[in-house]
């Protein structure tokens, strides 16, 4: 048995299930930052177009926690995926 | 349908209710996210489809919910009790002419509900919208029978224990038996201001907390065992699950309210409690997670366990937003915006949507002994709908924020309107593109029912290869 979790293979589907769960622990993670350090000046909110990318925005802020908490889920799974993969197709040849 | 209404309960075949369940669920499925679909056009394209007042979003959007949650969600978790509970005890299922009747009765209460919402005739509270006779209908037609049926199979079962699946599924049709009388209560007892807000928010919250949380999961306390063939890792833990669910999830739901001048105990022991709820979803991730070592290429490979553990791992972040949105900090941020709005669709399109998906994907193949038609198509469907509801979940998540911050940092309110507006267009691509997907799963289905491989006597569907 051949291991069929390679990275290659989960790509997508952890993709969207890391981003998806990622972003959902980041965006409490950052709107309870956000919460904690309160708001900055009216030009800073963050909301219109590409600000809301703009981390030193306040919304861009927690956009980018969701990001980057998405990015690191998806590369969790990546590698747990493929580390299951490798055991259970050692686990078949022998 | 109509033949089996008045046969005698010897001569309907086993599985029967659980069948018509699983096609209504599918049905309700289509036409409610097709409504959601629509709804999501008028949000993006405010001009899309004028000059009717039914077609407004005012009459549509409660349609859409109930046809979700009431049609898709509870048809497929009755399906789900009609064989998934006689499975687990070793028998059948106490009375299959009850189930059908069940079945023939739900589709007629919810019909008539959904053209009296839809023709303004509602309640005006949010989940319990329903005119008090649907009510007293839902609960002497469509709950009670039921539960009935649920109690009287375990009572009946050949086996000496009780399986967790099963003591969800008989704790949940007596919770939400007792969740819908009581939280309709302010209708008929004509309550108003505080009392009323809290009963109505008590009765959203625990529909959500008691009803579709546990039942969902309780699926996937089956589906996994079932399909990997593993043993469940703890039934500690799933007992750890069930009675933190039923102490942790029941107390809440002033966690709706925090902004209103309910007591201020009341609030932080309903946030208090709300965080609470990551030991449930804790011991319910991990259980299932540990149960598929060894299993996991299945993840890739087996439509079912595609489905679950997609839901499962949805379970995540849907437990962590909802366990802290809540607290007073962040609710005063996130509360009235499309963050909720996405939070819950992450609970019911993705959580426990994904979780009776596979239920009914396997009940369906197991129960008519035919093989799943087409795998191609399965996999659309499941592309189509993680990859639309990702797509309405971000796009509201964000749209949230900008609502949040614009509240926070007092931008008029148009501003605020014209920043979400991109966002409200990639809400409707998601949910256009689950509403897509649902009509292909429609057709597989009934190819599986028409066309699919026979199923050898003694063989299980995930045994054997896909075919097409």
């Amino acid at each position: 048995m051949v291991n069929n979790l390679t990275p290659g293979k989960t790509f997508i589907v952890s993709l969207i299930g890391g981003v998806t769960t990622g972003m959902g622990n980041g965006s409490v993670f950052g709107a309870a930052l956000m919460c904690a350090l309160g708001r900055g000046s009216f030009d800073d909110w963050g909301g219109m177009g590409m600000q809301n990318l703009d981390p030193t925005t306040f919304n861009g802020f927690v956009n980018w926690c969701m990001i980057i908490f998405g990015v690191a889920f998806t590369v969790i799974m990546l590698i747990a995926l493929n580390r299951h993969g490798e055991l259970e197709a050692a686990a078949a040849r022998s | 349908m109509l033949k089996y209404l008045f046969a005698r309960n010897e001569d309907i075949p086993p599985g029967t209710a659980a069948v018509f369940f699983g096609f209504s669920s599918i049905i309700w499925f289509v036409i409610g996210t097709g409504l959601g679909s629509f709804n999501a056009a008028k949000l993006a394209f405010p001009d899309f489809v004028m000059g009717s007042e039914l077609f407004s979003f005012g009459h549509m959007r409660q349609v859409h919910v109930f046809a979700v949650i009431f049609g898709w969600i509870s048809m497929a978790f009755a399906m789900a009790m009609m064989y998934i509970t006689p499975a687990l005890g070793n028998t059948k299922l106490w009375s299959e002419k009850l189930g059908v009747w069940n079945c023939f009765l739900w589709n007629v209460g919810l019909s008539l509900g959904l053209t009296l919402l839809w023709a303004g005739i509602t309640s005006g509270r949010e989940y319990s919208d329903f005119p008090w006779p649907i009510d007293l209908y839902i609960a002497a037609f469509i709950a009670l029978p039921l539960a009935i049926n649920v109690w009287m199979t375990i009572i009946k079962r050949r086996t000496q224990g009780i399986y967790t699946t099963n003591w969800f599924f008989g704790a949940g049709v007596f919770m939400v038996t007792i969740v819908f009388i009581v939280g309709n209560s302010p209708e008929w007892f004509n309550l108003t201001g505080l009392s009323e807000a809290y009963l109505t928010w008590w009765f959203a919250h625990n529909v959500l907390g008691l009803w579709i949380t546990p039942v969902a999961a309780a699926i996937a306390y089956y589906t996994v065992p079932k399909v990997t063939g593993n043993p469940l890792y703890s039934h500690r833990i799933g007992h750890l699950h069930f009675w933190s669910v039923v102490v942790f999830y029941s107390t809440p739901a002033a966690h709706h309210l925090m902004s209103a001048p309910l007591p201020e105990w009341l609030k932080s022991f309903a946030s208090v409690e709300g965080v609470l709820i990551l030991v449930p979803a804790i011991a319910f991730v991990s259980n299932l997670l540990l149960t598929m070592q060894g299993k996991w290429h299945m993840f890739v490979e087996n439509v079912e366990i595609k489905f679950t553990i997609s839901g499962v791992l949805l379970a995540i972040p849907l437990n962590m937003q909802g366990g802290f949105q809540q607290t007073r900090a962040i609710n005063w941020y996130v509360h009235g915006t499309g963050w909720i709005v996405a939070h819950a669709h992450l609970a019911l399109l993705g959580f426990s949507t994904f979780l009776e998906g596979a239920a009914v994907y396997y009940g369906i193949q197991t129960l008519l002994r035919r093989k799943l038609y087409s795998l191609a198509l399965a996999n659309f469907h499941f592309w189509f709908l993680l990859i639309g509801f990702a797509i309405y979940w971000i796009s509201m998540t964000i749209a949230g924020l900008i609502q949040g911050a614009g509240k926070i940092y007092e931008v008029p309110y148009i501003d605020v309107v014209i920043a979400e507006h991109p966002y409200m267009i990639a809400r409707w691509v998601g949910g256009t593109m689950v509403f897509t997907g649902n009509i292909v799963w429609l057709y597989n289905m009934y190819m599986t029912a028409r066309a699919g491989t026979e199923i050898p006597e003694g063989r299980l569907p995930h045994e054997l290869a896909y075919e097409r």
